[in-house]
C-alpha cells in the first residue's frame, strides 16, 4: 500500500482537535453539573423574597422591551415599505405621464373650441368680447397635425384616414371620398385642371378656385399663410355646394 | 399523539407570562448561580439574568414540555449566551477558558458513571497539556476547536495579526501531539 503522509497528517490534526474539543466539552459539562447540583436545594426565606420581587421586575422589563421592539419593528416595516411605495407611485406617475398624452393623441379626437363675438350695449358704450361657443365646437381627428380643420362634415361622411401631409380623407357609405389638404406657404402643389370647368367663390375673405369635371370637383383657397385644397369624388351642383360649405367651415384649431 | 404537537398548538403569547413565572420560580437558583459562575463582575449579573430571562420568556411554552435535565442544560446555555451577547464578550471568553483549564477540583469530584475512568484520565491529561502551552498558542487552539472562531476573530480577540494565527495553532498542535505521544508511550500515565 502506498503511503500518503499528507492525508495521515490531516486525519491526525482532526483527531487532535477533536480530542481537545472533547476535553474542553467534558470539563464544561462537569462545571455545568456542579452549578446544577449547587442549585438543587430549598430556597431560604430571603431568597424566596428576592425571587418573587425579581420575577415581577423582570416581567415588567420584558414587557417594556417588547413594546420598544414592537415599535421598532413597525418603524422598520414602514421604512422598508415606504421607498417601495414611493417607487411604485413614481413609476405610476411616470407611466400615466407618458401614456396619457399618447393615449389622448392616438386614441381620442380633440375638441376644438370656437369663439363667438358677443356685444353688450350699454347706454354710453358697447362691451364686446369673445366667448366660447360650445355648440360650434368641433372634433379634430387624432393624429391631425395641421392648424386648421373643417368644422362642418357633410352628413354620412366619416374620417377614413388621416395623413401626415397633413391631409384627411372622409368617406361615405357609397364609397365617395372627400379629401382635405393643408399646405404650408412654401408648398407648390400641382392641381389637375385639364378639361375642367373653372369658377370662383369667396371663402373667408379670400377668392377660392373651383374646378369641375366628370366625377371630380375640387376647391383651392387660402387663409393667411396656409393653402387649402379639397376635392370630392363626384360632380354636379350638390358636390360643388358640399365643398363650398366645408371650405367656409374651416377654422383654426383652438384647444 | 406526540406531546410536542400540543406544544406548537399552544405557542401563542397568551400563556407565556404564566409559564415564565412558574418556570422562573422553579429554576430561580439555577439561573442566579449560572450567572454568578459565568460573570465575575457581580454588578453585571442582573443584566445577564435579565437577558437570559427575555430569551427564556420567548420560549416559555417550549420549555414547558422539556424534560428537567434538558431544561437545566438549556438554562445554562441560555445564561452563557446572554453573557456572551453582552459587550464584555472578549473578556468572558478568556474567563470561560480559564475556568475550564483550572477546574481540576470539579473534575475530581465527578462521579458520572457514564464516563469511564480511562477516558476521564485522558481528558484530564489533555487539559493539563493545554495548560503547559504558551497562553496565546493555547487560546488560539481552543478558540478554533471549541468556539469554532475564524482566524480573523481569533486575531481580534488575541490582538494578533490574522496571518499569524495558523502558525500559533500549528505550534500548539505540534506541542500537544508530542505531549500525547508521551502519554500513550507511558501507557496512559503521561509521565506523571
Amino acid at each position: 500500500m502506498k503511503e500518503n503522509p499528507n492525508r495521515y497528517s490531516e486525519i491526525d490534526e482532526v483527531f487532535l482537535n477533536d480530542l481537545v474539543r472533547h476535553a474542553l466539552m467534558y470539563r464544561a459539562a462537569t462545571l455545568d453539573q456542579k452549578i446544577i447540583d449547587q442549585s438543587d436545594r430549598e430556597l431560604t426565606a430571603s431568597e424566596k423574597l428576592h425571587r418573587d420581587q425579581s420575577c415581577q421586575q423582570i416581567l415588567k422589563r420584558i414587557k417594556h422591551y417588547e413594546r420598544i421592539e414592537k415599535r421598532q419593528r413597525h418603524l422598520r416595516g414602514v421604512r422598508s415599505v415606504l421607498p417601495k411605495m414611493v417607487n411604485i407611485a413614481a413609476a405610476f406617475v411616470l407611466v400615466v405621464g407618458i401614456s396619457l398624452p399618447i393615449a389622448v393623441a392616438t386614441q381620442s379626437d380633440l375638441l376644438s373650441r370656437v369663439f363667438r363675438l358677443t356685444m353688450h350695449e350699454e347706454p354710453t358704450h358697447t362691451v364686446v368680447s369673445l366667448e366660447v361657443d360650445e355648440s360650434a365646437s368641433f372634433l379634430v381627428p387624432a393624429g391631425w397635425t395641421g392648424l386648421y380643420f373643417p368644422s362642418y362634415i357633410p352628413e354620412g361622411y366619416e374620417v377614413w384616414k388621416v395623413e401626415e401631409l397633413p391631409g384627411v380623407l372622409f368617406r361615405n357609405d357609397d364609397g365617395i371620398f372627400i379629401s382635405f389638404d393643408e399646405e404650408k406657404p412654401n408648398a407648390s402643389p400641382s392641381i389637375d385642371s385639364e378639361n375642367m370647368t373653372k369658377s370662383y367663390v369667396q371663402v373667408g375673405g379670400y377668392t377660392a378656385m373651383i374646378l369641375q369635371k366628370e366625377s371630380l370637383t375640387s376647391i383651392t383657397w387660402q387663409s393667411d399663410d396656409r393653402l387649402f385644397h379639397m376635392y370630392i369624388g363626384s360632380s354636379g351642383e350638390a358636390a360643388r355646394q358640399i365643398l363650398i360649405d366645408m371650405a367656409r367651415s374651416v377654422r383654426r384649431i383652438i384647444i | 399523539m406526540l406531546p410536542f404537537i400540543f406544544t406548537f398548538d399552544d405557542m401563542g403569547n397568551k400563556g407565556d407570562d404564566e409559564c415564565f413565572v412558574e418556570f422562573y420560580k422553579t429554576y430561580y437558583l439555577l439561573i442566579q448561580n449560572a450567572a454568578n459562575a459565568i460573570s465575575e463582575d457581580a454588578s453585571r449579573n442582573d443584566d445577564i439574568v435579565f437577558e437570559a430571562c427575555r430569551k427564556l420568556h420567548r420560549h416559555a411554552n417550549i420549555l414547558k414540555v422539556m424534560l428537567p435535565p434538558v431544561k437545566k442544560s438549556y438554562i445554562l446555555k441560555t445564561v452563557r449566551n446572554a453573557a456572551f451577547d453582552s459587550n464584555k464578550r472578549a473578556r468572558l471568553i478568556f474567563q470561560m477558558l480559564e475556568r475550564l483549564y483550572n477546574a481540576q477540583e470539579a473534575l475530581q469530584e465527578e462521579t458520572n458513571p457514564e464516563i469511564i475512568v480511562e477516558q476521564k484520565e485522558r481528558m484530564e491529561y489533555v487539559i493539563q497539556s493545554l495548560k503547559k502551552l504558551p497562553i496565546k498558542e493555547r487560546d488560539a487552539l481552543c478558540m478554533k476547536v471549541y468556539y469554532n472562531f475564524s482566524n480573523r476573530e481569533i486575531a481580534k480577540q488575541l490582538g494578533l495579526s490574522e496571518n499569524s494565527i495558523p502558525k500559533y495553532i500549528s505550534r500548539a498542535q505540534e506541542k500537544m501531539r508530542a505531549m500525547l505521544e508521551v502519554y500513550d508511550s507511558d501507557g496512559g500515565d503521561g509521565g506523571r
